[in-house]
């Protein structure tokens, strides 16, 4: 193996070196979505609203006002997931 | 834009408008959180009461189950993730079911409990509470088949409406919460002493995944936390693992792997520890720790003995065995 990388030119080395870094930024971005997950004030989805909307019209979905929130402090609101 | 902060479960979503908490089914609509799944589930069905599992509570009776979408944890190998893994704006069936017509439905089809089930309950709490008021008043008992990732003060107060809960444990390792389900172990242990305390009839279930989670010095420390803070008679059911979802690389749970971990809990102090989720009765049935007397036998989900006296005592040493019998 060692042999045949003598023969390696800049352009080989460029691109692996290309293919490990893409495979380290998808690993660290799997990791970094992992724990924001885990974490308090781990954040929200972003949905289909006109659907949402369109089913809670039709009566598919409820609008119901849930119990257990409050509106968001500063504090939260800079501290949770962008 | 008036975002508002979730209070239900350890996450403490902060929803900005029009957007959804993780669970996807609790939306922040004009500066309100709004329950979307309340009065509307997605899955119904009457099930033995084995099926859910709960063995020390009224065994062979029919129970009605309800769930809707979404869910605050995200398992890897979750079994009803076309469920649990989508929003209001995401499943294709809703029925409209409100608390009332729940009740007698369910009394009108013999059944005596009321299950919330298939996804997480937690995020379709208000509906679970409506429901269960009206169910206690009519007569009925509630089941809550949950991953009790739950805040402390909501679960106390759902706890009020409550007979029994069945309470996912998926392992006993915090990095294998976060890993598998997204989640964090505390809060779950915290949630499983609380329904202790509030009176709640309590079973514990550990879905046992190859390579993942059954280190059997793992399930060791597990059985001791449960005999430590749970009590030795709370029943824990070990079920076989299938291959799911995004889980499907792994092959499902050898059946000498469940029967060793059901040795080791047993060894640790545990008294009622179950296989679930394998062919026959392979350490399915209710024995008594005492004397070993076979108290109720069991096949799958039918009960092919019972031998309890009325009350809920061994016939051969009449040592009361605890449950939920009458």
């Amino acid at each position: 193996m060692f042999a045949l990388m003598k023969h390696w030119r800049e352009r080989e080395v460029r691109f692996l070196a290309l293919i490990a870094l893409t495979a380290l930024l998808i690993a660290l971005h799997l990791g970094e979505g992992l724990s924001l997950a885990a974490r308090e004030g781990a954040g929200h989805r972003v949905i289909d609203l006109k659907t949402l909307e369109r089913r809670i019209d039709a009566g598919d979905l409820s609008d119901r006002e849930a119990i257990w929130y409050h509106q968001a402090t500063p504090r939260e609101v800079g501290g949770g997931r962008p | 834009m008036t975002a508002v902060t979730c209070e239900l479960c350890p996450r403490a979503c902060v929803i900005p408008e029009g957007a959804a908490g993780d669970c996807r089914v609790r939306v922040n609509l004009g500066g309100k959180l709004r329950a979307t799944t309340y009065g509307r589930p997605s899955a119904v069905h009457i099930d033995p009461m084995e099926k859910k599992p709960l063995y020390h509570f009224h065994p062979g009776s029919r129970i009605f189950s309800l769930g809707t979408a979404g869910c605050n944890l995200h398992c890897l190998n979750c079994q009803n993730w076309q469920l649990s893994q989508r929003g209001g704006d995401e499943v294709e069936q809703t029925y409209r079911a409100e608390p009332a017509e729940v009740v007698a439905a369910a009394k009108g089809e013999g059944c005596r409990s009321i299950a919330y089930t298939y996804s997480d309950p937690v995020v379709f709490y208000e509906y679970v509470e409506d429901t269960a008021t009206l169910a206690r008043a009519a007569g009925l008992t509630n089941v809550f088949v949950t991953a009790a990732y739950i805040n402390r003060e909501p679960l106390r107060r759902i706890c009020r409406v409550l007979d029994a809960a069945h309470g996912d444990l998926k392992g006993f390792d915090d990095g294998f919460y976060r890993r598998v389900s997204g989640a964090t172990l505390k809060p779950v242990l915290d949630a499983l002493v609380t329904f202790r305390e509030e009176g709640v009839w309590l079973e514990v279930i550990n879905l046992v995944i190859p390579t993942l989670n059954d280190d059997l010095a793992m399930i060791r420390r597990m059985a001791r936390w449960m005999v430590a803070e749970l009590g030795a008679d709370t029943p824990l059911h070990f079920s076989r693992f299938s291959p799911q979802y995004r889980m499907r690389n792994l092959p499902p749970t050898p059946v000498e792997t469940l029967v060793r971990a059901r040795a080791e809990a047993l060894d640790a102090g545990l008294r009622y520890v179950y296989i679930g989720n394998v062919r026959g009765d392979t350490g399915s049935s209710t024995v008594c720790p005492r004397d070993g007397t076979l108290l109720i036998g069991r096949s799958g989900f039918t009960i092919t003995a019972n031998h309890l006296t009325a009350d809920g005592r061994c016939p051969t040493c009449n040592d009361k065995i605890p449950g939920v019998w009458q």
